[in-house]
This record gives structure tokens, sequence and C-alpha cells, in this order.
């Protein structure tokens, strides 16, 4: 999300100086009576020629409205994090910061529930505050795997200091070999 | 990526994002006839606006004026794009009559990983000196998928935090340490 921002922050900025050039440039130009350089005067009268309920202007709002809420939506959307800052512990030294990464966090519940037995792919996603398992078993017996699975990355989570940040959830499919 | 910019980032988004949905909302409103239906039947730009423009001789040139500072304001969003945080040198400057002294923070951070990547179950390792309103330590480390979390931890806080900050003579740095479990299993069989 944030390199999503970035590159729009990096459009609309870009839009915003050239668009801002071209129209000093342009009036500029105009007031010194010369021909314009790029914006034909025909586009301009035209322009001038609409009124407020022609089609064209009422398309142009509609999508003014909806690249609006767009960015909207984009600016205020959190995320999911990139890391989760683990407790600290009660002899560590002052002002250090341990975080566990995301997608390290993702790596190692997706690497606990393969070692399962009977698991053939895991995959583990989480979010701000759940870890999400989903894994694949050639078992006719998901139930019975899930419990194994929900407490080896409980385990996990343990050990990364995170049981008490991120709820567990756990899916199995099962995937019978004919 | 600095965190200012990314929170610099979401509040224009946002002025812009407003800017475009109350501009359109009212238009519609006016193009519906929710301001009268002579309103919507109004050209945009009403014979009013033109007198003014023709008989002002400081509209075109005040327009002007107004479009060149949007071309700034853009200007000045594109560059913020570009700003870091990254501090390349630390001043160890105490008093300025006895000459400045600064040190170079890639020495401190190759070192510092090179000591972070002999702790038993680390990957790799690399730090960056920035500049959140004060120097920071930022630390990563790549762990493999059977290290001991809190042990390295353990070891990270009470050895390498401690050697960093007396390298830097500052022993109230904050050191924010982001580990990285599960990267990488071929040191997992040394």
């Amino acid at each position: 999300m944030t390199l999503v921002r970035r590159v729009l922050s990096v459009l609309l900025a870009l839009v915003l100086l050239l668009g801002g050039l071209l129209g000093a440039i342009e009036i500029v130009l105009a007031l010194l009576g010369r021909d314009p350089w790029l914006l034909p005067r025909e586009r301009t009268t035209w322009f001038r020629e609409q009124t407020w309920e022609t089609a064209t202007i009422r398309a142009i709002l509609i999508v003014a409205v909806l690249v609006g809420l767009g960015l909207l939506v984009l600016a205020l959307k959190r995320g999911r994090p990139a890391a989760f800052t683990l407790a600290s512990r009660a002899d560590g030294p002052v002002a250090v910061t341990v975080t566990a990464s995301r997608r390290g966090i993702e790596h190692a519940l997706a690497q606990v529930a393969r070692e399962a037995d009977g698991v053939t792919s895991a995959q583990a996603t989480v979010s701000r505050r759940r870890a999400t398992v989903h894994a694949t078993s050639r078992t006719r017996a998901p139930d019975d795997l899930r419990a194994g699975i929900e407490t080896a990355v409980a385990d996990r989570l343990t050990d990364l200091g995170l049981v008490d940040t991120l709820a567990t959830k756990v899916r199995v499919t099962s995937r019978e070999k004919r | 990526m600095s965190s200012r910019v990314n929170a610099a980032n979401r509040a224009d988004l946002t002025v812009v994002g407003l800017i475009l949905v109350a501009g359109g909302a009212v238009g519609l409103v006016a193009s519906f006839g929710g301001f009268g239906s002579d309103t919507a039947a109004d050209e945009i730009f009403p014979e009013s606006l033109r007198d003014l423009a023709a008989d002002s001789w400081w509209f075109w040139p005040a327009l002007a004026v107004v479009s060149l500072l949007v071309a700034l304001v853009g200007l000045k969003w594109l560059l913020l794009q570009m700003r870091t945080d990254h501090l390349g040198e630390l001043d160890l400057t105490d008093d300025q009559r006895d000459g400045i002294t600064t040190l170079d923070a890639s020495a401190i951070t190759r070192a510092l990983s090179g000591e972070v990547e002999g702790l038993p179950g680390v990957v790799s390792a690399s730090g960056r000196l920035r500049d959140r309103g004060g120097p920071r330590f930022d630390l990563v480390v790549d762990l493999t998928r059977r290290a001991d979390v809190a042990e390295i931890r353990s070891q990270l806080e009470t050895q390498v935090v401690p050697h960093l900050r007396q390298a830097l003579d500052d022993p109230g740095l904050p050191v924010v340490i982001q580990l990285r479990p599960g990267q990488n299993t071929s040191r997992d069989l040394s």
C-alpha cells in the first residue's frame, strides 16, 4: 500500500507541476498575443460554451468524484503492518524496540504447518490481529490434523512473543490420494 | 522509505481526494438542478466572470501566478519523494572549539553486521543509521527457519546493542531491531 501511495503521489505531483507550468505558459503567451504552445484556443473556447447540465460536463464531474473517492480510500486505508512489535523483556535494555517482520512470521508459520505429518502444502497470512494458516493434506481426517497444526502455530507464535497479539485460525483442506 | 514521506503522502492524497470529491459533488448538484434550473442551464464560465476577465487588467496575470503556485506545490511534493532519513555520518562533536568530530556510519554498520552474522541462527544482518528527530539505529536480522528467536533476541539486546552504543559513544541511542524469521534454510544444517 505504501508503494502504491508513493507511485500515485509522484504521478499527481507531476500532473500539478506540469499542469501548473503549462497553464502559466499558455496565459503568458496569450497576454503577449502569441500563438498557443500546446493548448489550442478552440479547446478552451469549447469549454467556455459548456453548461453545467451538458453530458460531457456531468461525465467529467462523475469521474472527478470517483477518482477523489479512490484517492481517499487509498490514502486512509490501513494496509497490513510490515512488522509487529514484540513485548519488551523485563531485563531488556532501554530504548530498544524489537519487531518481527510480517513476511517472516508468515514464512515461519507456513513452515511449521508443512512440518506436520500428512500436510502437503501450507500458506500463512498475517493481518493486524490474526494469523491464518491454510494447509492441504492427503489424510481423510483434517480435523485431527488441524488441532496439531494449531498447537504448532501457537508454539511458534509463543517463541516469537506474539501469542497474545495474534489470534490463530487454521484451515485444512483434504486432498485424498486415489 | 521515510515514514515522514509516507505520512505526508497520505495527507496530500487525502487533500486532493477531498477537493475532487467536494468539487465534483457540488458540480453534480448544480448540474442536476440542486441550485435551481437556471444555474444548471448556466455556462460554466458565466458572463459575469468573462466580463471581469475582460475588464480587469490583473485577472490573467493573477491566474498565471496561481498556476505557478500550483506548479510549485507539485514540485515540492515531487522533491519530498526523494527525501531520505538515512544518516551517513554521526556528529560526535562536544565542543566546536576543540574541533569537529564525525563518525562514518558505514564503518560501524559493517562491523556490527559482521558481529550479528556470527550468531547461530542468523543468515544475514544489515544496519542503518537514520535521522528520526535524532539518530536512531535500525538493524534488520534474517534468521534461519530453526533459529531460536528468544536466544538471538537476548544476545542482540545484551551484547550487540551495548557494543553499538559504546562504538557510537551514545548509551541512550534508540535501536530498532527487526527480526525476519524463516527466511533461509541452508544454514539450518550447519
